[in-house]
């Protein structure tokens, strides 16, 4: 209703003020703080925000936020909701997602803002010039509110709700606990943390018998079943899409490229699958889903094109896949460089969290980038990316070599390969193609314990320890042994592209009017 | 002692994890665990926290003021020796390093941890002793870590996971040439290693110079294809729901 009334009056102009429509609402403190949030996230989206836009926007959470946990240790005082708390999991997932885009976009106003007002300074390519007026006062603005969008406190909000449910069964409480770990794992990944990323997706992907069941809203329907943490999030595909494609770039900048592919296979394939049938018109925000889409295939164009294991992805993802980069995965296997273009196209914009020093930026040295960039937080992360990616095409020589015997002496295919140090290029490759992955995920041997580490910690968990690779190889007194890897013949995926095709080929032939 | 002290640390890093007051706390629980390394004679019972090294790195992200480079330093080294000897697969040292500025990797011997790091990742094993050999000239006015390249229990894990590096390809192979990627000087201290290792060494003889990897998965011949299947919903939900539309379209 909110988006339906925005669109027919208040398109390109802002919603009355709390003060105004208070008289309408009984002055209730949490409506008007929900009301304000909304209709400020509504103002962010159709100008960009002056600087004193986004501190409002700060107090703005601050305040809404504040008044829900009071509202939750009331909850869990008493043991009762009197119902103040009523939120939908699409609302809630809104809200905690806007909370870290805003934070986001300070977190790269405030650096820029700092760097180019630092050009300005002793020593900067402007320094003979006058700062501009908009510039000096967004400097002011920053210099006043120093501790606006700090990432403690953001961080701390999310914590604050994820740990709120663990003392309250009520159901909206359930859902900020939930979208809190989407919305954390978000930010972690945008601050290079990737660890930090998974370990959030913990509370939701949780694959335990004794997984809480999350009851459904009051007013729900009858026949309405308490979900599972997941089956919540899934309900929400905004939600859902924001998880995967996180996930998958944590997956692939931890090297579990198997896990990586899992994921974001899965998610292009239900896409795929939903932008032919004209599912996510409806769904707000799906202008993005395309854009989203797109970056995942150059994920998995990476990826893929890196683990030589076939069937990692559907045959329909493979298409896309070389429909839209099959002639950059040419260059890159004729010997250029591609890998990087590719990341930088799909990966998230990470950002610097600290808090610049802004006396600093009329200092001698601030021009000469004594200060935090917007460029850093991304050229550290592409930089221990391509690190990754660095010899696979060495990698790839050596792969090509052995699929063509089935055992061949150490000293033959050192000749063959002409690499230097050849026997730990042999070790090297199987090292980094031995990754962890899920065993939700894996197929084959990968739900195995690693075995030879001793690592009994593994066969615990839900990880283990596998290979994406699509041959086998050891040595036995100075000869390489080569098999292919552990098959899986899978046939279900040839009959239903088969079946797909041909639904096609009867639509095509029912339209032709004789 | 060092128990009590990971359970406090993990239990302030659930409530407090974000605080930069607790920045004291973890840089001296990171000295503790590198003294442990340094000292002890037994086992250390816990020579290694990533959670808690993270936290601090990660503090020290969000607050570089208080960010000091001799800690960054020691979670590094620590990363580099017990990465992937705590969990195979890990990659510790290269995802604290995405949370390090470049310019704080600037000064040793931080650039030596990360060739380090490269050249134990492309399993050169000989190279990565002579420079990891190196920091103890590199580390400045770094002496804990200086201290830690030394160390008797840092050398033992990190010749462990090359151990079981070289098992992962190997079935057998020449006793000299393992003995050589595990840097060992001393024959008794190689002959020690290799019996406490029995689940992944199953055999070696001097004489012969020989050694045989115990049977793994990856240093045997793999025989068997499997058959599996199955059609999850999601599969066919898109088809099935393409073909309603198709129908009620064409009613």
């Amino acid at each position: 209703k909110f988006r339906e009334l925005t669109a027919k009056y208040f398109e390109k102009s802002a919603w009355p003020s709390p003060q105004a429509v208070s008289d309408e609402c009984g002055g209730d403190e949490l409506f008007l703080a929900l009301y304000k949030e909304l209709t400020q996230r509504h103002l962010h989206s159709i100008a960009r925000p002056a600087p004193k836009d986004r501190v409002e926007g700060w107090h703005v959470y601050c305040s809404l936020f504040d008044l829900i946990l009071q509202h939750i240790a009331q909850i869990q005082t008493s043991g009762k909701n009197d119902g103040a708390i009523f939120l939908l999991p699409e609302w809630v997932f809104d809200i905690l997602h806007e909370f870290v885009y805003q934070f986001q976009g300070f977190c790269q106003f405030r650096t820029t803002t700092f760097t180019n007002a630092a050009k300005y300074g002793p020593g900067g390519t402007n320094q003979d010039k006058q700062i501009p007026h908009h510039l000096a006062e967004s400097m002011d603005v920053l210099s006043n509110n120093r501790n606006t969008w700090a990432v403690e406190k953001v961080l701390t909000y999310l914590q604050q709700f994820n740990h709120a449910a663990e003392s309250t069964r009520v159901t909206s409480v359930q859902y900020l606990a939930l979208f809190a770990a989407v919305a954390q794992a978000r930010l972690e990944c945008l601050l290079g943390d990737y660890t930090a990323s998974l370990d959030a997706l913990s509370l939701i992907q949780s694959t335990s018998n004794d997984v809480q069941l999350i009851n459904p809203p009051r007013g729900a329907e009858d026949d309405a079943k308490p979900l599972t943490p997941a089956e919540v999030v899934d309900s929400v595909f905004a939600a859902k899409l924001n998880v995967a494609y996180h996930q998958g770039v944590c997956y692939l900048m931890l090297r579990r490229y198997k896990d990586a592919s899992f994921v974001l296979g899965n998610i292009c394939s239900t896409m795929q699958r939903g932008f032919k049938a004209g599912e996510y018109k409806s769904i707000p925000g799906s202008d993005q889903f395309g854009k989203l889409f797109d970056r995942m295939i150059a994920l998995l164009a990476i990826i893929t094109h890196a683990c030589p294991e076939t069937g990692l992805v559907e045959d329909g993802i493979a298409r896309s896949i070389r429909e839209k980069h099959g002639k950059q995965l040419s260059k890159i296997e004729a010997g250029e460089e591609g890998y990087e273009d590719l990341f930088i196209y799909a990966c998230p914009k990470f950002i610097t969290p600290s808090v610049p020093r802004y006396e600093l930026a009329s200092m001698e040295g601030a021009g000469a980038g004594a200060g935090p960039s917007n460029q850093d937080a991304y050229k550290l992360q592409v930089k221990h990316f391509m690190n990754e990616m660095a010899n696979q095409q060495t990698m790839r020589k050596l792969r090509s070599y052995m699929k063509l015997y089935t055992s061949i002496s150490l000293e033959k295919l050192g000749r063959l390969v002409m690499e230097e140090d050849f026997i730990s290029l042999l070790l090297s490759y199987k090292h980094k193609m031995r990754q962890i992955e899920s065993s939700t995920n894996s197929s084959g041997s990968g739900g195995k314990p690693s075995s030879g580490s001793g690592d009994e910690s593994a066969a615990s968990t839900s990880e283990s320890v596998g290979t994406v690779m699509d041959i086998h190889y050891f040595i036995n007194d100075g000869i390489i042994h080569v098999d292919e890897a552990e098959k899986l013949h899978r046939f279900e995926n040839y009959f239903m592209s088969q079946i797909s095709q041909s639904i096609d080929v009867m639509a095509n032939i029912d339209s032709i009017s004789v | 002692m060092m128990n009590s002290k990971a359970s406090e640390i993990a239990a302030l890093l659930k409530t407090e994890k974000y605080n930069p007051e607790i920045i004291p706390q973890l840089e001296s629980y990171l000295e503790s665990q590198v003294q442990q390394n340094v000292d002890t004679t037994d086992s250390p019972a816990s020579p290694y926290d990533s959670n808690a090294n993270r936290t601090l790195v990660k503090l020290y992200q969000f607050f570089p003021q208080n960010a000091q480079a001799q800690y960054i330093v020691l979670a590094a080294a620590l990363a580099l020796v017990y990465g992937t000897a705590t969990k195979e697969g890990s990659l510790d040292f290269g995802s604290l390093g995405c949370l390090i500025n470049e310019s704080m990797k600037k000064e040793e011997p931080y650039p030596t941890l990360i060739r380090c790091a490269d050249l134990l990742d492309s399993c050169q094993f000989s190279e990565f002793w002579s420079v990891f050999h190196s920091i103890e000239n590199n580390s400045g006015d770094y002496e804990m870590v200086s201290k830690l390249s030394k160390s008797f229990h840092a050398k033992s894990a990190l010749r462990k996971s090359i151990l079981n590096t070289l098992s992962l390809s190997f079935k057998s192979t020449k006793l000299s040439y393992v003995l050589g990627q595990l840097d060992f000087e001393k024959d008794n201290e190689s002959e020690v290693l290799l019996k406490g290792e029995s689940d992944v060494v199953e055999q070696f003889n001097d004489a012969s110079d020989s050694i045989i990897f115990t049977d793994n998965i990856e240093n045997t011949k793999r025989n068997k294809v499997n058959l599996e299947g199955g059609i999850d919903y999601g599969m066919i939900r898109g088809l099935v729901m393409s073909n309603q539309v198709k129908r009620a379209t064409a009613e």
